[in-house]
């Protein structure tokens, strides 16, 4: 390397070196440091002390509420992740028509998204009461009996189904400019075959989209893994811990039982699982992903 | 080129070195005085009240000068600041669960010893008060003013019931009966008014039964008879009431309670638990509202009818920078004067015991008398707070947990229980060996 080109070099780590300390110490620091406090017994306000593989064997054999909360957030990412991808997609097609005032509509099914997660919780909180909310008012109207959403063991989960199913326009947008992408002349060709408009869609809208489609199955999997903050403000688990969110049992090792060495190892397994699953998406991707050349 | 590079650079690292040794803001006011610093819990007019007393404080104090942070109400912020090695020189604890797990770990520093030296004297206090901030037999922490609750009834729901509006519910049969015979449901069978709100927590239906949540050791203790006598009879209540999910979804549709739309006070329910602050609020709101109050029922003769303890617990963090100065603080909370005007201002009551013969604060109004019953039940034999143990907060959120599936009748009682000492016995193992840690 020359004198310039070393000079070059220097400057530009210059100037990146406020986002590479950044990184550093906020990112790549406390990854490291969990994952050694993963193996230590820390209560937070003593010393860690050295365990080895210990908290990991007490949460794979010791901790039946590990299993139970991991298990509901892998059945709870099954649910989640086709009803929204589906829905999602749904609307997008029905927002890619060709109709006036088609705008105000794409806007009004965005909007939800731009509400932040603590203010959409406190908002379904009230959407949902049993006794003045509108869900139970929609159903009233429809001459059905109310729903205790969150007050019910078995409608806490349809419930929170709901609530993310609100939030569906996020993906919407992606699969919308997906479907803009999708050349006209595919389905031109498509119907001079003689395809109906099942077959067209079966047959060049899903596979053009299908990459877009991936994407968020891959993004829905991870969110769904970490799903916290509305459990953390509408249920804390309940009721009779029928919302077992794997991040809120991590959060409460960690905060209020002084288990950060079991909660970081948690945090490690979820990593671990998460990456499982996300490899599992890509193997299967080679059969219903499809890239034009 | 060079130069903008560097600049840039050392902007980046002096930023967040910055962060790191950023000194907090010291208050003109304090001149050369020490400051102390105070996190409290309380907001709006609490905190008003509690800052008025700072300022007084400040006023009377020639070395020490009291800077309040308030709004802590997320104890985990103060857990985080002492594992930064930065805690205020004092804090109060939202919650008194985390008193074990923090003295347990060696954050906070026992007062005994400085209690000698300068006082208070341990009999001042009103005792369960005391109790409130023991860990082990060590004091942790000093009570600013404590909470006590009792059982308040709508004389007039009463008498529409046809039940003596002088007489409330002095059995845990009695409690059940009265809770049906006070509900009451519109021409579709819904809901319109239930006989006793369902408290938040079973502490009161545990404590009335002379459940001990720990043994002689410091053990947990949850499945016992009398624990499961307090759940089986909080089902009772929810059932006589026409059971959890009719009860939880009305509940669940309760106004603010510090407004008019209390429940209490617009009828939607005819008795419940709650504190001093009651009568108070009462006075505010509903003034008309025509109430009494006495202790919640005892389960049995062999236990004093009592009342469940809480408060706020003002606490030395281990690594506090100023503990003399913010032990001087403390100690001048505890004065009688200081007390009462503090009682007064937020209607909570003083942990002193030479208050409670006050007239100022417990006669001259409707809403002091109501406020004076309360008094004596924290001051009585009756008096228990949720003891402090290094699991409390696991002891605690089993609990809710086995309430919530006795009252969905998912489990029969005694799984209920026999499950939650399950829990809490592996998790003392754990902690014990330290895996699991």
């Amino acid at each position: 390397m020359s004198g310039r080109e070393r000079a070059r070099t220097l400057t530009a780590l210059a100037f990146l070196s406020p986002w590479i300390v950044g990184f550093l110490l906020f990112t790549l620091y406390p990854i490291a440091a969990s994952f050694y406090y993963s193996l230590t017994d820390y209560t937070v306000l003593q010393p860690p002390r050295w365990v080895g593989l210990r908290n990991y064997a007490y949460l794979l054999h010791g901790d039946e509420y590990f299993w139970k909360y991991a298990v509901f957030n892998t059945l709870y990412m099954f649910i989640e992740t086709p009803l929204g991808v589906g829905i999602g997609v749904g609307l997008a097609l029905l927002l890619n028509q060709k109709l006036r005032g088609m705008g105000v509509f794409r806007t009004l099914f965005y909007l939800p998204t731009l509400v932040p997660t603590v203010a959409s919780a406190l908002l379904w909180l009230w959407l949902l009461n049993p006794e003045y909310g509108l869900a139970n008012l929609g159903l009233q109207r429809l001459g059905l009996p109310p729903i205790g959403w969150l007050t019910e063991p078995r409608w806490s989960k349809p419930a929170f189904v709901l609530m993310d199913l609100w939030g569906v326009g996020g993906g919407m947008v992606i699969y919308l400019a997906a479907l803009q992408g999708v050349p006209e002349h595919l389905y031109e060709a498509a119907r001079l075959d003689g395809a109906g408009g099942w077959q067209r869609f079966r047959h060049v809208t899903l596979p053009m989209i299908s990459p877009v489609i991936f994407f968020s199955v891959i993004m829905s999997v991870i969110g769904t893994f970490q799903y916290f903050t509305q459990t953390f403000i509408m249920t804390r688990g309940g009721p009779a811990l029928s919302t077992l969110f794997y991040a809120l049992y991590l959060f409460q090792n960690a905060f209020e039982y002084f288990r950060m060495g079991t909660a970081c190892a948690m945090a490690w397994l979820l990593f671990v699982a998460t990456l499982l699953a996300t490899l599992l998406v890509f193997r299967s991707s080679a059969r219903w992903v499809y890239y034009e050349e | 080129m060079k130069t903008s590079a560097l600049a840039v650079s050392l902007l980046g690292l002096g930023f967040v070195g910055g962060c790191a040794a950023l000194p907090a803001e010291r208050p003109a006011a304090a001149g050369s005085r020490t400051v102390v610093e105070v996190w409290s819990g309380w907001t709006g007019r609490e905190a008003a009240a509690f800052q008025s007393l700072a300022d007084r404080f400040n006023q009377e104090s020639p070395t020490v000068f009291v800077h309040i942070f308030g709004g802590v109400q997320d104890d985990t912020k103060t857990v985080r600041a002492i594992t930064a090695g930065v805690p205020p020189d004092a804090f109060f604890l939202w919650n008194p669960g985390y008193l074990g797990p923090l003295a347990t770990n060696g954050a906070l520093q026992p007062l005994e010893e400085r209690m000698t030296r300068d006082g208070p004297r341990p009999d001042e206090f009103v005792p369960a008060s005391l109790e409130l901030c023991r860990y082990r037999g060590r004091l942790w922490g000093l009570p600013v003013l404590i909470d006590a609750s009792a059982l308040y009834w709508s004389r007039s729901a009463f008498r529409e019931a046809g039940l003596d509006p002088e007489r409330p519910p002095r059995t845990p049969r009695e409690l059940v009966e009265f809770a049906r015979r006070l509900t009451r449901r519109d021409a579709h069978g819904k809901l319109t008014r239930i006989g006793f709100q369902p408290p938040d927590d079973l502490n009161p239906f545990l404590f009335a039964s002379g459940a001990r949540l720990a043994d002689s050791t410091g053990a947990p203790t949850a499945d016992t008879p009398a624990a499961r006598k307090a759940i089986g009879w909080y089902r009772d209540v929810i059932e006589a009431m026409g059971g959890e999910e009719p009860v939880s979804a009305f509940t669940a549709g309760f106004g603010q309670t510090q407004s008019p739309n209390h429940p209490f006070f617009r009828g939607q329910c005819a008795m419940m638990v709650s504190g001093e602050w009651l009568p108070y609020w009462v006075q505010r709101w509903a003034p008309s509202l025509d109430y009494g109050v006495a202790a919640f029922p005892s389960a049995s003769p062999q236990v004093s009818s009592g009342t469940v303890i809480g408060g706020n617990v003002l606490c030395l963090p281990r690594a506090a920078r100023h503990p003399d100065e913010a032990w001087t603080f403390i100690r001048w909370l505890q004065r009688a004067d200081v007390q009462r005007d503090f009682a007064r201002s937020i209607y909570n009551l003083p942990n002193r015991k030479d208050l409670l013969t006050d007239p100022t604060l417990t006669a001259g109004s409707r809403a002091a008398e109501g406020y004076s019953v309360l008094f004596h039940l924290a001051a009585g034999p009756g008096a228990r707070s949720f003891p402090n143990l290094p699991l409390a907060n696991v002891l605690q959120a089993e609990l809710g947990n086995a309430r919530d599936f006795v009252a969905h009748r998912e489990k029969p009682v005694e799984a209920a229980l026999a499950d939650v000492q399950r829990r809490l016995d592996r998790e003392a193992a754990a902690s014990a060996r330290g895996g699991g840690s």
